[in-house]
């Protein structure tokens, strides 16, 4: 059968090969292949159930104010508009705004507030300069902390006190807030959506309570293990490593010379494009499924007494790990029939690259629509944060069904660019090539 | 009838010029695409040094990808492979010139980046060039030996690439061999990627030398 | 100098499974013709003395010049592989220019050369074509001026005539006939046609060896007296096919004019002055060789004969 003869030909090539490996080191290294050190407990009264964000105004609003006239001080601001670190410094004018925006949440005068700041002071910048510290956070993101001393200076520098009006709303703090991004160039911490990442609050006994049972009754213990497992999965190794395969799968007919000897047999373009689409997702989800159950199954004897659910590994294998897959394969295949290059590398590395340097800014960013890596990680955490997990599910129910619709679409392309080469009607490579050299050519003569 | 030469010239400059246009066209254009999409992904301005060291390390870095993984390219395809290598220029010369600009090149798209940076007032700094110049002759030299041993185009960029992904998974626990150190900050791996770019580099030659012996 | 291609007790293998034995061959300037069936070991052969392959013991010389010289021998010799091809994005001026300056040609030289030797195969109103544009034809003919831009002293020319129209193939024996005034021409092939027209003396290689060695009259005279022809009807042609060793047919009408070759008389038979390819036939037979009878579908042209059925 066709299925069986594709399905060999990937499994025994060295990009399979290098695949296979890839996929066990990386998980092996992110310690999610044995989860028997990370028993979820029942929570004891008076422990420390560690922290949630949450949106309290009044937490909120001091924590944001202070850090924004820590940065509008240094006139150094932090944003992330795509995932990575933009330092924003502002002109006077703007530099003036903030003083503005400050001055109505605080209710102190422009003037001392501004002359405060260092627009004309650059030592200041100059004295964090070189404090910052980057490191990876080991889930693809990175953490920067900065040594902020601004504590001190505040009371060395000036005598004014910050304090939030009583009289501001929590809406007109947001509005403001908002203004701020805007002159940041958004991608602030000041951004209304991402402001509860001030509203840093400690988890009470009797909820921690209610998350460890909503574990048991809604998880079953072992979909918490399950999705940090499809997390690093698809991050580290499927929403990229499968375009390897099915490019080289692509890209082998016209290597070898046969493309022309199998356009004029009787198979249709559907079946072949078909055929090795899901010859490719079995060769990729065959160590998936497996690893996932080597990993999952380190936990079942730990809850021996409760009830489990022994089918969640596959459900997450399918429901969650498979459709990125899916959409990888798609792209290579497509792009490597049109252009007859290993195209999609780069183009699906670039993607792999944004995304996953998207990070986890919000939880509600972690399962938005066009997300090629659904995020749910946060270390130790992750195991507990099935309630996230509820609120954001349709979310990535959406995102999964997208990217199977539009893989699938896909494949449809490329079977009418395969049926369209075959009747000798495209010869994209020629003509991207063409065009390409005869830029290059022109750009030597000049 | 001539009598038989025996020194003949070698026209170095003449094959690296019609190399770099009819081999390395592509290469050029990508690295030159890196170079324009970098501050866009990346905030490239106000940097201090640490900042400064994530897009040369976790993207211009990409540029050695490029430029070194397609060297031995052109003639995997045997039809081309016999034509030249029968040739008094030895494919080997070609392949030495090939690296040799293509180092250059990265080289000089880096340094390229790094001024651009320091005028948009990033903390940049020669270290901070070198360290890019390590990862990025590193990374390509893991293409080149790839290719110089599988003869395998896509396996070729595939090692560096999923090397470069393990150092994203694995982070410093690689030691010397870590990519973003920069940004710990740390340079002493630089030096180590760095030789051992150069060592496999000079490998992948070899390899491509004596492999037609071994046949 | 001696003006040869001296090969002594050549072996070579690949990996364990050895394909040339022990080769013993001198070439003197002019035409040579290698002809053996697929497989027999020709590509390989050439490709060794082209200096792309190495060998695993025994000594050539070309001109007195050791093979394991590689950088002299390529600076006298020039190759054209059975297939070749250019970078995808160069046209036939370019490839010739980047071939000349691997060839270790000097720019004034190279100018001179290129131009000469276009206009000699007739490709100077083609120098911008896209090399994979080029007819089977064209392709070759650029395949030969290529080669010759070293002005070799020995043109080693791998099936230079596959794969073209009898026109083409005619006008390519010619030019290499040409070629060969003042040096080695070798050429291998399986098509007999291209021997008889060109060469004077041949090798013949059948599975890594060399069954013959010598001039074509020589191989010719061999089989003086033992070819026959006989116009026989189609019936009992598939009962004669089994007894009599049959070179060559054609069909007349309901009748078939077959060669065969014969010890002993056979009725109605007229004897026949050998062609090379009878001769050919007939020493590939001696020598123990497993030919399988031919069919009607698989003969070619006049001068066209394939071996290639094991």
């Amino acid at each position: 059968m066709l299925f069986w003869k594709e399905l060999k030909k990937i499994i025994f090539g060295v990009p399979y090969f290098l695949f296979v490996v890839m996929l066990v080191f990386v998980l092996r290294s992110q310690d999610v292949l044995d989860f028997s050190n990370s028993k979820i407990t029942k929570p004891e009264p008076n422990g420390n159930y560690g922290t949630k964000n949450e949106e309290i105004p009044e937490i909120i609003m001091p924590a944001a104010l202070q850090s924004l006239y820590a940065e509008f001080q240094e006139n150094n601001y932090k944003t992330y508009p795509i995932g990575f670190i933009k330092n924003v410094k502002l002109n006077d004018n703007e530099q003036m705004e903030i003083a503005k925006m400050i001055s109505t949440i605080t209710g102190v005068d422009v003037d001392k507030i501004y002359t405060n700041s260092s627009h004309n002071n650059e030592d200041m910048t100059l004295d964090i300069k070189g404090n910052a510290d980057i490191q990876p956070d080991g889930k693809g993101g990175f953490i920067i902390s900065t040594q902020n001393n601004s504590e001190e200076k505040n009371e060395q520098d000036q005598q004014i006190n910050l304090t939030v009006r009583d009289d501001i709303s929590y809406s007109e703090f947001k509005n403001l807030m908002q203004k701020v991004d805007d002159i940041l160039g958004g991608g602030s911490a000041y951004a209304p959506e991402s402001l509860i990442s001030y509203g840093v609050v400690s988890l009470t006994y009797e909820e921690a309570v209610q998350r460890y049972e909503l574990i048991k009754s809604h998880d079953k213990m072992t979909g918490g293990y399950a999705r940090l497992f499809s997390d690093y999965t698809v991050a580290m190794a499927l929403s990229i490593l499968p375009v390897f395969l099915a490019v080289t799968m692509s890209i082998k007919d016209k290597r070898s010379k046969i493309s022309e000897l199998i356009y004029t047999k009787k198979i249709s373009g559907i079946k072949i494009i078909f055929v090795r689409f899901f010859a490719t997702i079995t060769a990729v989800m065959l160590p998936v499924i497996i690893l996932s159950y080597l990993s999952n199954i380190t936990v079942w004897s730990m809850y021996k007494e409760m009830k489990l659910d022994y089918l969640m590994p596959l459900k997450y294998d399918f429901g969650w790990i498979m459709p990125s897959a899916m959409i990888v394969i798609a792209i290579g295949m497509c792009l490597t029939e049109l252009t007859n290059t290993p195209i999609a590398v780069a183009v699906n590395g670039l993607w792999w690259f944004l995304d996953i340097n998207m990070g986890m800014k919000s939880v509600t960013a972690s399962y938005s629509l066009f997300r090629l890596v659904p995020r749910h990680n946060a270390d130790i955490h992750s195991y507990f944060r099935i309630q996230d997990f509820i609120d954001n599910f349709s979310n990535l129910l959406v995102n999964r069904l997208l990217f199977v619709g539009l893989s699938i679409l896909l494949v449809i392309v490329t079977i009418l660019i395969y049926e369209a080469k075959r009747k000798g009607k495209l010869n994209g490579n020629n003509k991207i090539r063409e065009v390409f050299t005869s830029i290059t050519n022109r750009k030597s003569q000049s | 009838m001539e009598t038989i030469k025996s020194e003949k010239y070698l026209p170095v400059l003449q094959i690296a010029k019609v190399n770099l246009k009819h081999n390395a066209a592509l290469s050029i254009v990508v690295s030159i695409c890196i170079i324009i999409i970098t501050p866009i992904i990346f905030g490239i301005a106000n940097l201090n040094r640490t900042e400064s060291a994530v897009p040369l390390e976790m993207f211009i870095s990409f540029i050695g990808i490029v430029l070194l993984t397609p060297i031995f390219q052109p003639e995997q395809n045997n039809e081309i492979g016999d034509l030249v290598s029968s040739k008094y220029v030895s494919t080997n010369l070609v392949y030495l010139i090939r690296t040799i600009y293509a180092v250059f090149l990265s080289i000089f798209f880096i340094g390229l980046f790094v001024v651009y940076m320091s005028m948009q007032k990033c903390d940049v700094t020669f270290l901070l060039f070198i360290g890019t110049v390590g990862n990025a002759v590193f990374l390509g030299s893991l293409g080149m030996i790839s290719a110089a041993l599988t003869e395998n185009t896509v396996v070729a960029y595939m090692i560096p690439l999923v090397y470069y992904m393990f150092n994203y998974g694995v982070g410093s626990k690689l030691g010397n061999y870590y990519l973003f150190s920069m940004c710990t900050p740390d340079f002493e791996p630089k030096i180590w990627l760095l030789i051992t770019g150069i060592l496999f580099i000079f490998l992948s030659l070899i390899v491509k030398k004596f492999k037609k012996k071994f046949q | 100098m001696n003006h040869s291609i001296e090969i002594k007790n050549l072996n070579k293998f690949y990996g364990k499974k050895q394909v040339l034995f022990n080769i013993n061959l001198s070439i003197e300037q002019g035409m040579f013709g290698l002809l053996g069936r697929n497989g027999a070991g020709k590509t390989t052969l050439m490709k060794t003395l082209a200096t792309l392959l190495p060998k695993k013991d025994g000594s050539i010389t070309i001109y007195d010049i050791p093979i394991e010289n590689e950088k002299e021998i390529r600076n006298i010799i020039g190759y054209l592989p059975q297939e070749f091809s250019m970078y995808p994005s160069m046209n036939i001026l370019e490839s010739m220019d980047y071939l000349a300056i691997l060839a270790g040609l000097k720019k004034q030289e190279k100018k001179e050369r290129i131009e000469m030797l276009l206009k000699k195969v007739n490709l100077m109103e083609h120098k911008n074509k896209k090399v994979k544009a080029l007819s089977g034809g064209m392709k070759r003919r650029l395949g030969i001026a290529q080669a010759l831009l070293n002005n070799p002293k020995v043109l080693i020319v791998d099936e230079p005539t596959a794969g073209l129209d009898p026109e083409e193939r005619i006008r390519f024996r010619n030019l290499l006939s040409e070629i060969s005034q003042d040096r080695i021409v070798m050429l291998s092939t399986h098509i007999v046609g291209d021997i008889e027209a060109t060469c004077e003396n041949i090798a013949i290689l059948n599975d890594g060896k060399v069954l013959y060695h010598g001039t074509v009259n020589n191989l010719l005279a061999a089989a003086d007296g033992k070819v026959f022809t006989k116009i026989v009807s189609r019936q009992e042609l598939s009962k004669l096919k089994n007894e009599l060793f049959i070179t060559s047919m054609h069909t007349q009408g309901k009748n078939v004019y077959i060669r065969f070759i014969a010890e002993n008389e056979v009725s109605g038979m007229n004897m026949c002055e050998p062609n090379i390819e009878d001769a050919y036939m007939l020493y590939l037979k001696e020598n123990g060789t497993k030919l399988l009878p031919l069919s009607m579908e698989e003969m070619g042209g006049e001068n066209e004969c394939y071996f290639g059925r094991n």
